[in-house]
């Protein structure tokens, strides 16, 4: 076997000169494409092996966009790498989320953010029916909260607070270390570049 | 919202090769492909039912286990589209798990699905429960999503580029499944100890499917997801050799193998459990819609097997046995007459092909009486004979798949009146030791009635004839398939 060393000159001469031999720029460009989806699949992982802050019951939000993250087209040039769960650019980004939809009824425009472990994932409704209680709200337009009010106080059990607008903050783990992102990436193109050069010599040796 | 992030890199050292790999947030379009060409499929099957479905037919199928409602069915489907394809409402807001979560569980209370039975209230069995909703939610996607990626690493180039899949622990779960057996028994090998790693193309992958599909996910709630294994890890392993490609393999030739040149026996099952929802003539089973109308034929069917049971059976029951009897065989000739009567609902339901029973012992006189208001009783097409002391109720459409068309019709039910395959069981097992035996039990564990089915397809026979029960009766009815040897 011939081992081909990047790092030198000859190697360098040899290979730019195998570029332009290259018969499968796209394979190159999909060893890249996959290595980038798996290493962001694995940081997904990752990130859903961690609970969530209120300490609610599982939802798997990252195991949700482990799974969406697929490759997607692939050239001689270029490759692209999709994140199908249209949740993902909020927590990457964070920024504002105002209440759009009108509440039955009162046409309040609220969010209603769970700030109780069960709570955590759960629409009022599936959480009232879940729990078998009533939810009331008590509050304004401007704002208010959820909660399972009982005739003693000290039962009183607050579920979601109810806002008009919230300031999501980015997650800055959303996407793995971008630097080792790119080692990865470049390291598997490189490492498909070396195999098709070591094929193209053995091609060359055997004529 | 869509964002883009680039990243620019030469590859190599000064190779002039510049490579971009780009990652975007947008909707996958074969995952929104995969559910948007499915078809809403209401039908009482639970999940083993469905597990011995032709695979086409289930992949095509909008389904959960159990429901035949359309509007739940309709709501899961359009409810996952929405999120697979980013659709937003008329507020501009997207739809997301808790969404179709919260909608599901509603609309199936709504539509008064919950479980009568209290035991099964809040399980995986009660449509109207979180837990069923989010499986239903989990399924979906990850279905969509594991074909969608599966298609897309069937390109040669992705292929092989990285040819193989490591079996992985992607998600938690309290108490994890036995994979590496489950590995082991589908035939799966192991690398540098437990590690599970098998080509993409390796049909271990089917065999490690509860669904029979090669992609993930393999169970309900399993936690368990691929992980790609790169080309030169692959020749390491020994999977390939260093000049080896790996060719990609299609799955729809054995989709479309799934559903072709089907047994009369299994049409028939399928048209017992599907109706008008399914189309069976030409060479193809396949899907045509029609969930709403099925849903309330289905409701006809139900209310007609029990108005047809008990008219039967309350007209069967006091006809005398043909000499002096004791009480004793009174008492068994009224419990038989409840026996006759199910199977007769079922034909008259349009469920089952054939009933014949020996009724000889019974006076001749009375039972002809009792077959003239029976067939007054039956609905259009449906024939009801008694001759030479036998009782023959059948459904002409339904037997006739099973007949030499070029031969007239009843002379071959007269032939075939013991043949499993004929009376809606799958199987004769006069002719095949082929055959696992079905046991149906009543709501006591009691059983009540047995035949041999086709093993591959019993829990399909099984539920159509306890099926058959329930709805003649009112009643909870259960079926066992036994293996051979007798263990359940």
């Amino acid at each position: 076997m011939i081992v081909i060393k990047l790092e030198s000159g000859a190697a360098r001469n040899q290979l730019k000169a195998l570029t332009d031999r290259i018969e499968h720029p796209r394979q190159v460009l999909a060893a890249a494409a996959i290595a980038g989806r798996r290493e962001l699949q694995r940081h997904f992982t990752q990130k859903d092996s961690v609970g969530n802050k209120l300490g609610g019951r599982r939802t798997h939000f990252w195991g949700d966009v482990r799974q969406s993250t697929q490759l997607g087209a692939i050239t001689d040039r270029e490759a692209t790498i999709d994140i199908g769960d249209s949740r993902f650019a909020q927590r990457l980004h964070g920024g504002m989320i105002r209440a759009k939809t009108p509440w039955k009824g009162s046409g309040f425009l609220l969010l209603t953010i769970p700030v109780h472990p069960q709570a955590h994932g759960r629409r009022a409704s599936v959480l009232a029916r879940k729990l078998g209680i009533k939810l009331t709200f008590v509050g304004s337009a401007r704002g208010g909260v959820i909660g399972h009010f009982a005739a003693q106080a000290a039962a009183d059990q607050v579920y979601y607070a109810c806002v008009p607008s919230v300031d999501q903050a980015a997650d800055p783990t959303a996407l793995p270390d971008m630097e080792k992102f790119e080692e990865t990436v470049a390291e598997a193109a490189q490492e498909e570049l070396t195999a098709q050069a070591q094929a193209a010599q053995e091609q060359t040796g055997s004529q | 919202m869509k964002f883009e992030l680039s990243y620019f890199r030469a590859a190599g050292v000064g190779l002039g090769l510049l490579i971009m790999a780009t990652i975007v947030q947008r909707p996958i379009a074969a995952a929104v492909q995969h559910v948007s060409e499915k078809t809403p499929v209401g039908s009482a099957l639970r999940s083993a039912e469905w597990a011995q479905m032709p695979l086409s037919l289930r992949q095509q199928a909008q389904f959960s286990a159990g429901v035949e409602s359309a509007r739940v069915l309709n709501r899961v489907q359009s409810g996952v589209l929405e999120i697979l394809s980013h659709s937003r409402n008329e507020f501009g807001v997207l739809t997301d798990r808790s969404k179709l979560i919260a909608d599901i569980t509603r609309l199936a209370e709504a539509e008064g699905l919950a479980p009568a039975d209290p035991s099964l209230k809040g399980t995986v069995q009660d449509i109207t429960s979180e837990r069923r909703a989010e499986l239903i939610y989990e399924q979906q996607t990850g279905q969509a999503y594991g074909r969608a990626n599966w298609k897309a690493d069937m390109d040669e180039d992705i292929l092989n580029a990285a040819p193989a899949w490591e079996l992985v622990r992607v998600e938690s779960r309290k108490i994890p499944r036995d994979w590496i057996q489950r590995w082991r028994a589908a035939g799966g090998r192991f690398f540098q100890g437990n590690r599970m790693i098998a080509l993409k193309t390796d049909a271990v992958w089917e065999r490690l499917s509860r669904f029979g599909t090669p992609w993930p996910p393999f169970d309900f709630g399993s936690g368990m997801g691929v992980e790609d294994v790169l080309r030169p890890e692959c020749i390491e392993l020994g999977l390939i050799s260093l000049g080896t490609r790996v060719a990609p393999k299609e799955f729809e030739p054995q989709l479309e193998a799934s559903v072709r040149n089907l047994s009369p026996e299994l049409k028939n099952v399928l048209k017992e459990h599907f109706g008008e929802q399914v189309e069976l003539d030409g060479e193809l089973v396949k899907w045509k819609g029609g969930v709403e109308l099925h849903e309330q034929a289905a409701a006809n069917r139900r209310e007609s097997a029990g108005r047809i049971f008990a008219g039967s059976a309350s007209a069967l029951g006091p006809v005398q046995p043909a000499n002096d009897a004791t009480e004793e065989v009174r008492s068994v000739v009224r419990r038989q007459a409840v026996v006759n009567s199910v199977e007769i609902s079922a034909v008259a339901a349009g469920r089952k092909p054939l009933f014949h029973e020996d009724l000889r012992y019974l006076n001749a006189a009375q039972v002809e009486d009792y077959r003239s208001a029976l067939q007054k009783q039956l609905p259009q097409g449906i024939i009801a004979r008694f001759q030479g002391g036998h009782l023959y109720v059948y459904n002409p459409d339904l037997v006739g798949r099973l007949a030499d068309p070029k031969q007239p019709l009843w002379p071959q039910v007269l032939a075939n009146r013991d043949n499993g395959r004929w009376l809606g069981y799958g199987a004769n097992w006069h002719e095949t030791s082929n055959f696992s035996t079905v046991l149906i039990e009543d709501f006591n564990g009691e059983v009540i009635a047995g035949f041999g089915a086709p093993p591959d397809t019993a829990a399909l026979y099984g539920a159509a004839r306890a099926q058959d029960w329930s709805q003649a009766t009112g009643g909870k009815y259960t079926y066992s398939v036994l293996r051979r040897g007798g263990a359940a």
